[in-house]
């Protein structure tokens, strides 16, 4: 995707595992099959799939979503075709997300490492190393980091947590944040991290985490929960995009002060159609009730490919909103009840888009929905605000 | 002395020029006296959202607002409503995050005040409802 800078180190690894083409989708096992993988061991190649992202440390956005595509030797299925949702996440010392992984892979704990080495710049060999890392680059020593305070219990043989670089240091040559790194590893969705992408253990729902990117899996759409109907929507790139927003909102944070609203652009690549979110850039002021532009912005800021915006509201409906602005009557503070859906402002900001591009699609996420929306004055005029409420598949 | 006759003279030239024709002396006369501000699409567009947006069900029913439709409710105007927009705009304090400028409506015992955001910030902006002897019943963010 053009619109990216370079990625920071996480993930890169993966980036270059990742399979281009559509691979065939028979390879993997049918539920309650019981192949024996071995039989076709390291011949044939299954594909499987991640949704990252990752914090970008340079250029005008916050963060890198993909959509990857894993290809797995038949060695490393679950014999009976079981599937997992496996989670990697890598916080800096400030316990913040610097990066995200969410993979639909088989059950087995060589899935689970195999993933985890292309994932993380720590292969063996590897000449992406960043600070100790260099030292702990094998699998085997990462293994045996259990000793580290901040390790956690995720799993057979996937006791994950390393400190990877020296405290303080800034950033690597190559963007990593150097610092206190924990680099967790989870198969459970909701153990240790409660943004990103979750299904809810359903399986279908799992699936659908890489239905539709043409990644290789045999799951029939029509029975993917997830599934809006809405091409942007059910976009794997809008999806992991709403996922890493969503999560940086941080709207389980009890401190609503603490909560702030996120925002990108959709953007359709020109190339291959596919979609994806380019977060709004570090000029923009976030807070937990407003987004506020960068001074001078106009419409012809918008970036040339972007269909749409979408950005988040870290709020319930009918939630006590005490760090949106309040209003006083007879001197007595008057905190608002946040109504869910786009603010007003939202749907003039929407006017104001639709004027420039008529088709510009606006989307905004609170805790209980996806609402799309559109502009009421001009150039549509009209009483309909909504246009379609979505459910938050999985986050 | 001199100055008198002038004086008489502009003000009778003042109050004979065409009706609806701006002068200095009618834009502070107008000033002075208008009190309920005027409609504003976005601020009745917050007030059809509440009343009829799924999302605002709870808040309705909180307010006792449920049964009113966008149709019941009228713009406050000078003529007949200037007391009870001097009492809701005196009354109310406006967060000062941005500017912003307030529209009045009612509908059967209920006071609706929109406050408009008016500059660049994207936010949310306060929607408050009154009974008819102007207690706030709740503020909806919209």
């Amino acid at each position: 995707m053009g619109h990216y800078m370079s990625s920071s180190a996480i993930f890169a690894a993966a980036l270059a595992a990742a399979g281009c083409g559509q691979l065939p989708t028979d390879a993997r096992p049918s539920p309650g099959s019981t192949p024996d993988p071995h039989s076709v061991a390291d011949i044939s190649e299954s594909v499987f799939g991640c949704r990252t992202s990752n914090v970008q440390l340079a250029g005008p956005q916050r963060y890198h979503y993909s959509w990857l595509r894993v290809r797995l030797p038949n060695s490393v299925i679950a014999r009976d075709g079981q599937l997992i949702q496996y989670k990697l996440i890598v916080a800096n010392e400030g316990e913040a997300a610097v990066g995200i992984a969410n993979c639909t892979i088989p059950n087995t704990p060589e899935a689970m490492r195999y993933v985890t080495e292309r994932l993380l710049p720590l292969r063996q060999g590897s000449s992406r190393t960043i600070g100790r890392s260099r030292e702990i680059s094998a699998w085997g020593s990462i293994a045996s980091s259990q000793g580290n305070t901040n390790s956690t219990e995720v799993g057979p043989g996937l006791r994950l947590s390393i400190a990877a670089a020296p405290s303080g240091v800034g950033a690597s040559a190559d963007g990593w944040p150097l610092g206190q790194v924990t680099i967790w590893a989870s198969p459970d969705p909701y153990g240790v991290y409660t943004g990103g992408w979750q299904c809810n253990g359903n399986p279908n729902c799992a699936d659908a985490s890489h239905g539709d990117s043409g990644g290789g899996d045999a799951q029939d759409p029509g029975n993917d929960p997830c599934k809006t109907g809405n091409p942007v929507m059910d976009s794997p790139g809008v999806q992991q995009g709403m996922a890493g927003m969503w999560a940086a909102s941080d709207p389980e944070k009890p401190k609503q002060s603490d909560r702030k609203e996120r925002g990108g652009w959709i953007i359709k690549d020109p190339d291959t159609n596919e979609l994806s979110i380019q977060e709004l850039g570090s000029d923009w002021v976030s807070a937990p009730c407003s987004i506020t532009p960068p001074p001078g912005f106009t419409t012809n800021n918008i970036p040339d490919h972007a269909i749409g915006w979408i950005h988040t509201h870290p709020f319930e409906n009918g939630e006590i909103a005490t760090t949106c602005p309040s209003t006083t009557w007879k001197g007595i503070t008057a905190y608002s009840k946040y109504i869910g859906g786009p603010s007003d402002d939202d749907v003039h900001a929407a006017d104001t888009y639709e004027i420039a591009r008529p088709t510009f699609q606006s989307y905004v996420i609170d805790k209980n929905q996806i609402t799309r929306f559109k502009g009421t004055i001009a150039p549509n005029p009209g009483a309909d605000v909504l246009l379609a409420n979505y459910g938050r598949c999985g986050y | 002395m001199l100055n008198y006759p002038w004086i008489i003279l502009s003000l009778v030239g003042l109050a004979s020029a065409e009706p609806g024709t701006p002068t200095a002396f009618t834009h502070m006369k107008l000033a002075s006296v208008e009190v309920c501000p005027p409609d504003q699409p976005r601020a009745r567009r917050m007030l059809e959202r509440y009343l009829t947006a799924p999302a605002a069900t709870g808040l309705r029913q909180e307010h006792g607002t449920e049964g009113i439709s966008p149709s019941d409710v009228h713009l406050l105007v000078d003529s007949s409503d200037s007391a009870a927009c001097r009492t809701l705009i005196s009354g109310i304090g406006l967060p000062n995050d941005t500017p912003r400028a307030m529209t009045i409506y009612s509908a059967r015992g209920r006071y609706f005040v929109a406050a408009i955001n008016q500059g660049t910030v994207v936010t949310q902006n306060p929607f408050m409802v009154f009974d008819a002897n102007f207690s706030l019943l709740g503020v909806a963010g919209m």
